[in-house]
């Protein structure tokens, strides 16, 4: 729930920012630390 | 990651610094190379083509993600591996450099999640090198950057109260969810965006 609440929240912020670039930006920063928990 | 493994290190009186430098920076520098191209790339297709092409892919990340939640196994596309151990007798540096690159261009290895797939996809449709190498860099910059944590945070940072792996690295149920959570408004916002 709280993983929801963050990237739902980082996206409203980027969306409102700087509208679908900042939600493409903030998807490769997503990606990069989720990628950190593969073994 | 840099100490995922329990074959040997290939110190050879190397520190961790030289080699953390070298896995970071030619992370960063693949990663921003590879999306220089592929904007490069992209700047070949017709504006048109590109149009339809985001149109399409993201209805395709709104389909993979309803799936995903509807229970539906829906396997990413990728080679379902990790970086190669021999690489750790090409030299310490040779080893972190190598391993740097294939993590900080990412399609070589196991990618995990079907986000992933935004970051070239987004470096090709945008026609722009700059911008291509701009999101790729920042995708690899961000991938390997948790080596600095480990090598400069005091342990108590990144430890957690059990173990000893990293506190950002656990969760991958988490990590699936928010990924796929995040998929689903890019996707979303693109087809408002084109088609609202």
């Amino acid at each position: 729930m709280q993983a929801v609440l963050a990237v739902a929240a980082l996206a409203g912020v980027a969306l409102a920012a700087d509208g679908v670039a900042g939600l493409l930006m903030l998807s490769a920063m997503i990606v990069a630390i989720a990628q950190q928990t593969l073994p | 990651m840099v100490a995922s493994s329990d074959v040997s290190r290939n110190q050879d009186g190397i520190g961790w610094l030289p080699k953390a430098v070298a896995f970071s920076l030619a992370a960063t520098v693949g990663g921003a190379a590879a999306g220089a191209a592929l904007g490069l790339l992209g700047g070949m297709l017709a504006a048109p083509a590109r149009a339809a092409a985001a149109l399409a892919l993201a209805a395709l990340a709104v389909l993979v993600v309803l799936l995903r939640m509807a229970g539906v196994r829906v396997p990413v596309l990728q080679r379902d591996r990790e970086t190669p151990q021999r690489w750790m007798h090409a030299g310490p540096l040779g080893w972190a450099t190598r391993n740097g690159l294939a993590l900080g261009i990412g399609a070589t290895s196991r990618i995990g999640f079907w986000l992933w797939y935004v970051v070239p996809v987004t470096a090709l449709l945008s026609a722009s090198p700059r911008s291509g190498a701009a999101l790729y860099g920042l995708y690899s910059a961000l991938r390997t950057g948790g080596v600095w944590v480990l090598l400069l945070a005091p342990a108590a940072v990144w430890r957690g109260r059990n173990g000893d792996w990293p506190i950002w690295a656990r969760g991958i149920a988490t990590a699936r969810f928010a990924t796929d959570l995040c998929l689903l408004l890019v996707g979303a916002a693109v087809l408002v965006a084109r088609l609202g």
